[in-house]
């Protein structure tokens, strides 16, 4: 079990987290630039008072480079997963796009983590090192926006206390919340606390 | 007394090997003037160019006097040199008698030679070739546009190699030819040259224990470009130089890092350069050429990533 597994599950139920948004330079190059900005980001989610989703915005990224992406990605989450009094920060990537995929995902599979997020054409992402069966959980949350495990069990037509398992390890990860007995989806946290808005800008639902 | 290093007529990846061994006997006793002699050059790459720089160097620091330069005779590279930005960048470098700015000439290179020194030089390299990258390798050497976004992150992570593990200043340029005889393709050739600790003696600390007696300029090469190996404790680390082989990999590129006596390479079907090699003349630092060949239509494009 990893010191991230051994930590409470968080809990969203109610939580109504404060969702702090980062737009991310143009230039992501260089491990100094990277650092600055790792720097400056944790500094936001340290000073937060409560639950936080910290969003990172990639919509204006125009290039990142593999050093900087081990900075500004994966030792920011890495840090702010691994510090106490953090346990309810969770972080969202926006606007992904397939060139920025490379070096961020790679940077955050060297360290084994990952994060969620969604693409610049507003389709939910899982960014780094995640296993099959917990990938296809999270998918399955992610269609739902919130449920239950017997819910997601029926939808993966898997037993529920093996989806159950699946889903506190995608929750213990942050990749989803857990909110009572039911698992919630970042995009839907977010869409809550935006007032019906997608992460994207969109409505929930519609045709 | 003065010692001359005679440069060869070609002044590419063998021509810079000529002028290694040339440097190293003339700095043999570690005094006296050097003096290179370029007269004679009648074509040189940009690996030629920025090895001229590393050798002098080198001269310098062994000898502690500034080496001095007798300028190509041919009227043809002496404009290219200009072009290239050489001798600014030679100032810092060799005695010239005058001083020299920068071409004010249209250039035709995709990157003139530039110092790496710091983190700002490495953004302004990749600010810099952004227009004329796009250029190059979409419309002359038929890529598609992710590959002007994945050459700049080639590049970023080259000259950062030299400011993270050479712990000394370097240069980079980058252009265009026709690979006539060779490939019968255009291609863009990168030039990153520094003259510092070198793989052996970054990664020494961490990993020459692990190889024992058998620890070399090669193994350190190995473990760098094969295994992902940094000199840091940090899983992050040792990515960048992984992720460059991949990108040449998939534009069926080739890649050369000469540091020590060694030199590793990822050789394409194209070229029959040795995949290793040892026992080439000892000179500090770390040299890397990068070739990107134009694209043919049977290269695919890599497909989506489904999540």
């Amino acid at each position: 079990m990893s010191a991230d597994e051994a930590r409470e599950t968080p809990r969203a139920g109610g939580l109504q987290p404060e969702v702090s948004e980062t737009s991310l330079y143009s230039y992501l190059v260089t491990r100094h630039t990277g650092r600055a900005v790792r720097m400056s980001i944790r500094e936001q989610i340290v000073a937060s008072d409560g639950p936080l989703v910290a969003v990172l915005d990639f919509r204006n990224v125009a290039v990142i480079d593999f050093s900087c992406a081990d900075e500004v990605v994966a030792k920011l989450v890495d840090e702010i997963r691994s510090r106490d009094g953090l346990e309810e920060t969770w972080f969202f990537f926006r606007g992904l796009e397939e060139h920025h995929l490379d070096p961020v995902e790679s940077a955050l599979v060297r360290r084994t983590l990952a994060v969620a997020g969604e693409s610049a054409g507003g389709d939910p992402m899982l960014v780094g090192a995640v296993e099959g069966d917990d990938r296809a959980a999270w998918r399955t949350v992610q269609r739902l926006g919130r449920a239950g495990a017997s819910d997601v069990a029926g939808e993966m037509e898997r037993a529920v206390e093996e989806v159950r398992g699946l889903l506190d390890r995608l929750t213990r990860r942050r990749l989803v919340m857990a909110d009572r007995r039911h698992y919630v989806s970042l995009r839907r946290t977010l869409s809550d606390t935006s007032g019906g808005q997608q992460p994207d800008g969109r409505e929930e639902g519609g045709p | 007394m003065s010692r001359v290093v005679s440069v060869p007529s070609v002044l590419d990846q063998d021509g810079f090997e000529e002028i290694v061994e040339e440097t190293n006997r003339a700095t043999e006793a570690g005094d006296g003037r050097v003096i290179y002699d370029t007269r004679r050059v009648r074509w040189v790459s940009p690996y030629g160019l920025v090895g001229l720089l590393a050798a002098g160097k080198v001269a310098r620091e062994r000898t502690g006097l500034a080496p001095s330069i007798e300028r190509p005779e041919s009227k043809d590279v002496r404009s290219y040199v200009e072009r290239m930005d050489f001798w600014p960048n030679a100032a810092e470098v060799f005695d010239l008698p005058e001083r020299s700015g920068r071409s004010h000439r249209e250039s035709d290179a995709l990157l003139e030679i530039t110092p790496i020194r710091s983190h700002r030089d490495v953004h302004q390299v990749v600010e810099r070739v952004r227009d004329r990258a796009s250029a190059i390798l979409q419309k002359k050497l038929g890529h598609p546009k992710p590959s002007v976004i994945q050459f700049s992150v080639m590049l970023s992570e080259v000259c950062q190699n030299v400011l993270e593990h050479a712990q000394a200043d370097g240069w980079v340029c980058a252009q265009t030819y026709y690979w006539k005889e060779r490939l019968g393709r255009d291609v863009v050739v990168l030039a990153v040259m520094d003259v510092g600790v070198g793989f052996q003696g970054s990664l020494a600390k961490e990993h020459a224990r692990r190889y024992g007696d058998r620890w070399s300029a090669l193994k350190a090469l190995e473990a760098a470009f094969l295994e992902g190996e940094s000199r840091f404790h940090d899983p992050g680390r040792g990515q960048g130089l992984q992720a460059i082989r991949r990108q040449v990999d998939r534009w069926n590129g080739e890649i050369r890092i000469r540091s020590g006596d060694a030199s590793i390479a990822r050789v394409p079907e194209w070229d029959d350069i040795p995949g290793t090699e040892e026992g080439l003349p000892e000179f500090p630092g770390a040299q890397v050429l990068i070739v990107i060949p134009a694209r043919e239509e049977r290269d695919g494009e890599g497909g989506g990533r489904e999540r």
